[in-house]
């Protein structure tokens, strides 16, 4: 009987989930129901999936709606409707149109006119897909009307929106947000009616007595809708079916590209690389993923034509398929990747590949999917559901209630007395409980791309966000349920290094050989890279540089790629936090303590020490340790990841694990001890050739560090830097022999350049300075050649004052010789007497006029300054800024000798990492460089983070224990302070 | 010598020196009233009635004076004690129908921030000596006939003997003095609404 019922993706207007409306109207006594939010389709396939655990018959449509006025709601009668209503309505949200005031016919869908909206715009005459709703407040009003004649066209439109009065409170503080207002402005036509409760069936039918054919009409039409999508265990895939037109083709492609390229991937076919082929192959086959292989294929293959470089990563990097078709880099073979975790016969989706590229070249990809796959509408970007949190629910609901920002800084802080709190501190404070977990906007998933076999718009309506990729308006869940596998394309910084290094190599050392950077095999062998990673000397290089991977690859004492693979996992969550890292190096460590292994576990994972570290171990384990079958282990694999649907079938799983384990013999303490470890992977862990993915990047950049170190960081500085801020990049190439200028008019682009040994900074560094600015300045100069002095720039680049200040003050005329406090006030004074528009070069140079200047003399000091106000640090040693110079200290090098002593050094702080303990209270790992560019290590426990916490940049007094933990090298702090600089010299009197 | 002839009035100044002559009365520029509340509020409603009645009240002040007004500005004070006010001219008028409307329209635009609010102000200024006349097109005598019995109640029976309905929740705006005498306004110590 209800036709118009809106779940919480009714963004900022309902407010419980499609599930709770399933629950009410199973409550209420209703059998069908339909769905309808405003425009939008998020919930319909969740609703359709679960509506008949309900034992209700789904219906699905959409409230059509300007702002808040409901011009009519479309209830899709078939699959077929539901794709009309869905282009219906993503046509004009992708134009940013406003919605006819007509609804138009299309075919199985019925249009319902509020009964007031037809009155609104004088509309008499109903076609037959037209209907009247008729509310309940309808009432008085429905006999008085010319329409009443038509009774056979009226219908129920009683809309659902609140469970109770607290929900209308919530909805009237949403739609106060939404329209952001205050809720004392909001405007009743901006609210729902406060009756829009759910009414159980029979009294609503009591209320319809006297309107028996409402009551009828109501039914038929909701009969006569019918809409399914099949969500079981063997769902057909919707992904797109073919990728040459037809099956037998597809099979002929995929095998003929197999054997066009196996030579380039492999010198010698052994039978074992015959017999994996033939076992993927007929796998691939069987599960019909044949298309899903090519469409990979195609687009890696688009992405090496154009010269992008990217990388295969995911469980789909397990494959030798995908190996020999190019997606991936990695060999299964040498590298022992177990098959089944990418596939097998009782894994219900595809594996999934991750596809990399550059930050720069993804969009040209998607949009050559877009392009290449969707041509009818069958590929769109996938949405997430950004849901209210508690801190920026406060924030909302404060401004909705006027407080002032002070007020809600606090409140959002949560470091307030609860009893403390005003009137209308109190009401944000519980209504932030409310909004909690409900979605408040939708956006884009960051890789996924659907490619369907049906237009998009058979599943959903889809958005037009800026980018101009249609999104659709479910998340990657629902995506799954109802049978559509994403491809992800993602973007990353470490390519756009990798690709850029090799770039400014070409032209900064033409005498440099020919580097194949694909051609990996004698990279992974480099004794000189080896020894790098050993030392962790890492900065700058993809996924290995950060303090801890630093700390790692020291420990483990790294030198190898297989090394670097299980470092990659180990240093994943899920593995350090079970104390597996700690075992694993203590096994690496001391070849006695491999013993204490199981057998069984050791057989499984012998390369490991009988650790799980990659994300197969839990397979591996379940399958042969617990007897799981596959399948089985597939479920808990899944259930790690959060990615179950269904809690108690997980549960069902850890039973039979536990009760397998028993009857096998094992002792419950080692049972235990294995599941939990399984269940500390909790989805973090790596797949193996996910990890031996990611170590060739690493090995790849690495290479380039090695031996092209400055060229390398100045990729990296280009690429927006990595895990650490610019600053600690300039250091690196700094230590690494560069000589680092200030952004130079005659030398820099945008980007940061080098020349020799000689590295300008970028005009990005600039904030002060505007895109336009540097334009023209780059143009000019390519055009006619290098400034000549400040003259001669003044008269060539029209500039602003500010700018030039900028310019100047960073010492971008450096090449002039002359201080910089006479070229600013001869470039004040040249900018002031200046025409304000060039339009063309003046025919005959008019001399400026030339100024003796006083001697104006600039410092160091003043010069660092400058560099922290302009560039947002400074390009001298921190140390020199120093209020009070320090007495002779010791350094990092003093370190080995001092273990177990306590020692004061003194560093740079470069940046710090917070965690917590066991019993949840903050702890903190510092990095610091000290005075000759060393890193120092710490560790931070609760009491002292407590007693000395960090205090923004600068540098920091560090009283600790040298701690020595498989030979890395750390301080315990027990003592902390921060040093105080000298004054800004430039302001000092 | 410094400063010029600035230098020496500003001297005298200090030494409590000056010259000018003391004028008796001083012809009133503008009238106005403004309202801080207890307690900062987003009740629009209230807000509304508290600027309704402070107009009414002003334009028959402006009436007993025999002034006219063309120049309206509203003042609104934020919990933040940001304070922002916004002003329009308008054609010589003291009839509360055609400055009441006109001041709500001020407020709604002024009134554009998502904050509680501290304080809100009427002000008339640009004012000048003269009787309301009768708009030849729209006003009939009706009108004029109306004020002119309002406001012999008000003088006989006090300024909030007869007011509008919409302006019956500020009860304490709109005490009636002569804010054309010349004295400086009373100021009550204890203001509520």
């Amino acid at each position: 009987m209800l036709l118009n019922n809106h779940s919480y993706y009714s963004l900022r207007y309902g407010t419980f989930s499609e599930k709770e409306l399933l629950r009410l109207a199973q409550e209420a006594g209703y059998t069908s129901l339909a769905l309808t939010d405003i425009n939008n389709t998020s919930a319909c396939l969740n609703f359709i999936r679960l509506a008949p655990q309900y034992g209700i018959k789904p219906i699905v449509g959409i409230d059509f709606r300007n702002g808040a006025q409901q011009l009519y709601v479309g209830i899709a009668q078939s699959n077929q409707g539901f794709q009309a209503l869905n282009g219906f309505l993503s046509h004009h949200s992708h134009h940013k149109k406003k919605l006819p005031e007509l609804a138009p016919e299309l075919e199985n869908v019925v249009f319902i006119y509020p009964f007031e909206q037809l009155l609104l715009i004088e509309k008499t005459t109903l076609k037959p897909y037209e209907y009247v709703g008729v509310n309940l407040r309808d009432f008085k009003k429905i006999r008085f009307s010319t329409l009443y004649a038509q009774q056979n066209k009226f219908v129920l439109l009683q809309a659902v929106t609140f469970r109770n009065k607290r929900d209308f409170n919530v909805h009237r503080l949403l739609r106060a947000v939404g329209k952001s207002t205050l809720l004392s402005k909001l405007d009743v036509d901006d609210q729902a009616f406060g009756d829009e409760f759910m009414m159980p069936l029979d009294s609503l039918k009591q209320r319809l007595e006297a309107y028996p054919f409402l009551i009828s009409n109501t039914q038929k039409l909701m009969e006569e809708c019918e809409i399914y999508f099949d969500f079981s265990d063997n769902r057909p895939p919707q992904n797109k079916k073919t990728y040459t037109g037809s099956k037998a083709q597809d099979t002929a492609l995929i095998l003929q590209k197999c054997k066009e390229m196996l030579p380039y991937r492999y010198d010698k076919v052994t039978p074992q690389i015959e017999a994996r082929i033939k076992k993927e192959l007929d796998l691939i086959q069987q599960q019909h993923y044949v298309p899903f292989f090519l469409i990979n294929w195609d687009i890696v293959n688009y992405a090496k034509h154009k010269g992008y470089y990217h990388v295969g990563r995911g469980s789909g990097a397990n494959s030798i398929i995908a190996y020999i078709l190019g997606i991936t880099d990695v060999d299964p073979i040498d590298l022992d990747l177990y098959f089944e975790r990418f596939m097998n016969l009782y894994r219900a989706n595809p594996p999934d590949f991750d596809i990399d590229f550059s930050w720069r070249d993804r969009e040209d990809v998607t949009r050559y999917i877009f392009d290449t796959f969707g041509k009818e509408g069958q590929v769109s970007l996938l949405a997430t559901y950004n849901t209210f949190q508690h801190k920026g629910a406060v924030r909302e609901l404060g401004k909705v209630f006027g407080l002032p920002k002070h007020e809600i800084d606090l409140l959002s802080s949560g470091k307030y007395n609860p009893q403390a709190l005003d009137q209308y501190a109190k009401l944000v404070h519980q209504y932030a409980q409310h909004l909690n977990g409900m979605p408040n906007h939708l956006s884009i998933h960051a890789g996924g791309v659907l490619v369907s076999e049906r237009p998009m718009h058979y599943f959903s309506a889809t958005n037009l966000p800026p980018k101009g990729f249609p999104t659709t308006q479910f998340d990657m869940h629902i995506a799954e349920d109802v049978g559509l596998y994403k491809y992800d394309i993602l973007g990353q910084r470490g390519l756009g290094k990798i690709k850029d290094a090799l770039g400014i190599i070409k032209v900064n050392r033409p005498e440099a050989p020919e580097v194949d950077i694909h051609h990996v095999k004698p990279l992974l062998e480099d004794k000189r890279i080896n020894k790098m990673v050993s030392e962790a000397k890492c900065i700058g290089c993809f996924y290995v540089e950060s303090p801890a991977m630093r700390m790692l690859l020291k420990k483990l004492e790294v030198n190898s790629y297989l090394g670097l693979v299980a470092a990659s996992s180990i240093i994943r969550p899920g593995v350090a936090k079970s104390g597996m890292m700690r075992e694993y190096i203590l096994r690496h460590k001391d070849p006695e303590r491999r013993k204490k292994a199981h057998p069984v576990m050791w057989e499984l994972m012998a390369d490991t020490y009988g650790v799980m570290v990659y994300q197969e171990d839990v397979i591996k384990v379940a399958h042969h340790f617990a007897g799981l079958s596959l399948g089985e282990s597939d479920v808990l694999r899944r259930g790690m990841s959060g990615k179950f649907r269904s809690r108690e079938e997980f549960q069902l799983v850890k039973d039979k694990f536990i009760s397998n384990c028993r009857t096998k013999g094992y002792t419950d303490q080692l049972t235990l001890e294995v599941w939990n470890q399984v269940e500390s992977f909790a989805g973090y862990a790596f797949a193996k050739g996910h990890s031996a993915s990611y170590a060739v990047e690493s090995y790849q950049s690495l290479y380039l560090k090695c031996y092209y170190p400055l060229e390398y960081m100045v990729a990296v500085l280009n690429n927006g830097g990595g895990y650490y801020r610019a600053e600690t990049y300039i250091h690196e190439a700094r230590m690494l022999g560069a000589t680092i200028y200030p952004p130079c008019v005659n030398h820099s682009n945008g980007l940061t350049v080098i020349k020799g040994s000689t590295i300008y900074l970028g005009f990005h560094f600039l904030s002060g300075l505007d895109t336009k600015t540097i334009l023209a300045i780059i143009a000019e100069r390519e055009q006619r050649g290098p400034y000549r002095s400040l003259d001669d720039f003044l008269e060539r680049v029209h500039i602003s004052a500010e700018s030039l200040d900028v310019l100047i003050r960073v010492k971008a005329f450096q090449f002039t010789g002359i201080n910089k406090r006479e070229l600013l006030w001869d470039g004040y004074y040249k900018l002031n007497h200046q025409p304000k528009t060039i339009f063309q070069e003046p025919l005959f140079k008019v001399k400026a006029q030339q100024f003796e200047f006083p001697k104006l003399p600039t410092s160091a000091l003043e010069e660092a300054f400058d560099q922290i106000e302009l560039l947002g640090f400074s390009l001298i040693n921190p140390f020199m800024l120093l209020k009070e110079e320090l007495a002779v200290h010791l350094q990092v090098s003093d370190m080995p000798k001092n273990v177990g002593k306590r020692i004061t050094l003194y560093g740079y702080l470069i940046t710090t990492k917070t965690t917590s303990t066991t019993n949840k209270k903050r702890m903190n790992f510092g990095t610091f460089i000290d005075r000759s560019g060393n890193w120092i290590d710490t560790v931070h426990f609760p009491p002292v983070v407590a007693r000395y916490p960090f205090r923004g940049k600068g540098i920091y007094q560090l009283t600790g224990l040298v701690v020595d933990e498989f030979g890395f090298l750390s301080i315990e702090v027990s003592e902390m302070n921060r040093l105080a600089y000298v004054e800004d010299v430039r302001f000092a009197v | 010598m410094y400063l010029a002839k600035n230098g020496r009035v500003i001297w005298n100044k200090a030494n409590g020196i000056d010259n000018s002559p003391i004028i008796q009365y001083h012809e009133r520029k503008s009238i106005s009233n403004e309202r801080t509340f207890g307690k900062d509020t987003t009740d629009i409603a209230k807000l509304k009635t508290s600027i309704a009645a402070m107009s009414d009240n002003l334009a028959y002040l402006l009436r007993k004076g025999n002034k006219l007004t063309s120049c309206i500005t509203v003042k609104l004070r934020y919990s933040d004690f940001n304070t922002y006010t916004k002003q329009v001219k308008i054609p010589y008028t003291a009839a509360d129908h055609l400055l009441t409307p006109k001041v709500m329209e001020i407020f709604d635009r002024l009134y554009d921030k998502r904050l509680l609010v501290r304080l809100v102000g009427v002000r008339f200024s640009a004012l000048a000596g003269g009787n309301y006349q009768i708009n030849l097109f729209d006003d009939t005598v009706k009108t004029a006939n109306l004020y002119q019995a309002m406001d012999v109640l008000r003088n006989r029976y006090g300024s909030r003997s007869v007011i509008r309905a919409n302006t019956f929740g500020a009860k304490t705006i709109g005490d009636s003095f002569n804010p054309f005498n010349g004295e400086p306004p009373t100021v009550l110590a204890h203001r509520t609404q």
